[in-house]
């Protein structure tokens, strides 16, 4: 478990020297200027290379030791599905269908039993929110129901 | 006599009702989410941001900041009954304040623990008066030079003192800073790090980050470490009379409230060093002072008075470095200071003089707020108990939606959920691999100001790298941030090489932050 573990953490720590070295690249492709009127590129070279040593530096950095919970793919998932759900609905579809999916997909993320009686309620009770909050005294140029399909809200 | 009208000025500001309805709804929300174990007054706040546009800037600030010393009080109260930490800042007070719960001075428990805070944050808010004006003035002397290094320090100790690997740290803040480059270079007009995405151009949300990073992230592994929900012992009304300590145990108050007082708001003032280190070494400072160490974590008074009053007190004195320097020295100041930058308020030493009546208004709408939570908070009890019973399954959804329409309403766009959904997956990532994502902001906010004044300095010195070592404040400040680094290195390097299997615990952490 532990092996396991240790590879996973050198892997991503190995990312991060790739994307230090990934921004000084991009940096390189952007003016640099002089050090008398540094340009766009200077500091993301420096930033880029501040990420690439600590990244090696994380490389041999032992965890801590403290237990973690299993990679939770799942929730995380499902979770990502729920608010791009919103985000893809809200314009097309309104906010109250936007909300239902939402609020249905991050229970399929939570893995609890839940009754279907407190999810609606949980979604009637978001949907009132979101109207008097947010399309009544915001001002949020979103309708509860969309009148037709037009994407981007 | 100044001071005298320039708290007439705040008063003036915060006394409006405006003011004082959204202090108290900062300071209720700042309890509840306090309380609540699941989400901290970080993703709170986050959650918030885009609430306040609608409103004044110094009331948007008065109630973010509300939610902010408001949720100290809450995850105490958490801590004393359930022995369940809201906050990490308050996983210290269930010490002593659980033990007095099971020994049936759970009353007397949540008084100190109100009354130790109150006094706290009166303490710090007189030191905020006193110095922020006057660091303000001396910052008023920094030019560029000065501040490219005092934003050095401010993110080399946040690193440095927060718990954890210091590598990984730096790592994440570094990682903030490049973020603040994404969009345009002001300068040049460049694009940076945009990928050819126009509404990039602008530059990252900072309400998407915050959100992704801290909201979405968080729910993820809460849903993950479930079990916390079990067993909630039930808590039978509190009567006012079991509250109020003997005059023995009040004589016994007096002193660990001041000596908390005093070390939180001096270690709040400090970049990089919040509530938590603040409270745990209060702590330890009254164990050390007690003449009978033995009756800590048994249900000594001094357990919960000493922590309370410093924990509460560094949440004030946070906002000196905010407030006078433009410098957040957590990431909560810099979600607050994000939050003043979007409400076109520039921060910085002339941020005092420019902006009297916001920065004296948010002074005294802290003592508002802290009488508020201590009237409000010894009745409401039993109402929070109850409210912690809010199921995963109710709660998530709902803070989902919060997020999604939040980050949807800083622009109108659907884009900006596209972003906080990808920093919500980098969150999760990022705190699965023991990297703490907290200095992600920091850097963010500072990333753009360091570029800045780094470009000037080199300017006015004609390119010449030396005059960051030149000038002596500057160079004090560096040599400092070098210290910071270097010297838990080498310690680690020596225990390492001594033989003692050292692991980064948190407690270790804390005991070494201490001496």
């Amino acid at each position: 478990m532990t092996a396991r573990r240790s590879a996973a953490d050198i892997g991503f720590a190995m990312c991060i020297v790739a994307l230090g070295c990934y921004v000084i690249y991009a940096g390189t492709q952007l003016p640099v200027g002089t050090i008398r009127r540094i340009g766009p590129g200077f500091f993301p070279i420096g930033i880029g290379a501040l990420i690439a040593v600590l990244g090696v530096v994380c490389v041999f950095d032992r965890p801590s030791g403290a237990a973690r919970d299993d990679f939770n793919l799942y929730g995380l998932a499902f979770v990502s599905l729920a608010i791009l759900a919103f985000a893809l609905l809200v314009g097309s579809a309104g906010l109250f269908p936007a909300t239902a999916a939402a609020v249905l997909l991050t229970n399929v993320a939570g893995k609890e039993r839940v009754s279907p009686l407190a999810v609606l309620g949980t979604i009637a009770g978001l949907c009132a929110t979101g109207y008097v909050v947010f399309i009544y005294a915001l001002r949020l140029p979103v309708d509860p129901f969309a009148a037709g399909l037009i994407p981007g809200g | 006599m100044e001071i005298l009208s320039n708290l007439a000025l705040g008063a003036e500001t915060a006394f409006q009702f405006d003011a004082i309805l959204f202090c108290f709804v900062g300071v209720f929300v700042g309890t509840f989410v306090g309380a609540l174990p699941g989400i901290g007054p970080l993703a709170a706040i986050s959650v918030a941001l885009p609430l306040t546009f609608g409103l004044q800037p110094t009331v948007a600030l008065i109630m973010l900041a509300g939610i902010f010393y408001g949720a100290q009080y809450g995850g105490s109260v958490t801590s004393i009954l359930l022995n369940l930490p809201g906050t990490a800042s308050t996983a210290v007070t269930a010490l002593d304040g659980y033990p007095m719960t099971k020994r049936g001075r759970a009353g007397l428990a949540l008084f100190i623990n109100a009354f130790a805070s109150f006094c706290g944050s009166s303490f710090a808010i007189v030191l905020v008066i006193g110095f922020a004006p006057l660091i303000a003035s001396v910052a008023l002397t920094f030019n560029s030079t000065e501040y490219f290094s005092v934003m050095v320090l401010g993110l080399v100790a946040a690193s440095t003192l927060s718990n954890g690997s210091t590598a990984k740290a730096l790592v994440m803040t570094s990682l903030g800073l490049l973020l603040g480059l994404v969009g345009m270079d002001l300068n040049s007009g460049t694009m940076r790090f945009t990928f050819g995405v126009l509404e990039l151009s602008d530059g990252v949300s900072l309400v998407a980050v915050a959100m992704g990073l801290f909201g979405v992230a968080e729910i993820v592994s809460k849903m993950t470490s479930s079990g916390s929900h079990a067993a909630r012992p039930r808590i039978s009304g509190i009567s006012m009379r079991a509250m109020l300590p003997s005059r023995e145990e009040f004589g016994r108050l007096w002193a660990p409230i001041l000596r908390g007082s005093v070390l939180g708001s001096a270690i709040g003032a400090l970049p990089g060093a919040g509530p938590t280190i603040a409270s745990f070494m209060a702590y330890a400072a009254e164990k050390k002072w007690a003449r009978d160490p033995g009756k800590f974590g048994q249900g000594a008074v001094e357990g919960v008075a000493a922590p309370e009053a410093a924990n509460n007190a560094s949440v004030q004195s946070a906002f000196i470095p905010t407030l006078s320097l433009g410098i957040p020295g957590d990431v909560v100041m810099a979600i607050l200071l994000g939050a003043m930058m979007m409400h076109g308020v520039v921060p910085g030493p002339q941020f005092i003089s420019s902006e009297p009546a916001m920065f004296w208004g948010l002074i005294v709408s802290f003592w508002i707020g802290n009488v508020m939570l201590l009237v409000l908070n010894l009745p409401l009890i039993g109402i929070y108990v109850k409210i912690l019973s809010v199921p995963g399954r109710i709660l998530y959804p709902a803070v989902i939606f919060f997020i999604c329409l939040g980050s949807y309403s800083v622009a109108n766009n659907v884009f900006d959920i596209f972003v906080t959904l990808l920093f919500g997956v980098l969150g999760y990532v990022l705190i699965w691999f023991e990297y703490s994502p907290a200095p992600v902001l920091l850097g963010f906010i500072l990333g753009p100001l360091m570029e800045e004044n780094l470009r000037r300095s080199l300017v006015i010195a004609h390119g010449d790298p030396t005059v960051f070592l030149e000038r002596p404040v500057s160079m004090a400040l560096l040599s400092i941030s070098l210290l910071l680094i270097v010297v838990p290195a080498v310690r680690y390097a020596i225990r390492r090489s001594g033989g003692s299997r050292w692991r980064a615990g948190t407690e270790i952490q804390e005991s070494e932050a201490g001496r």
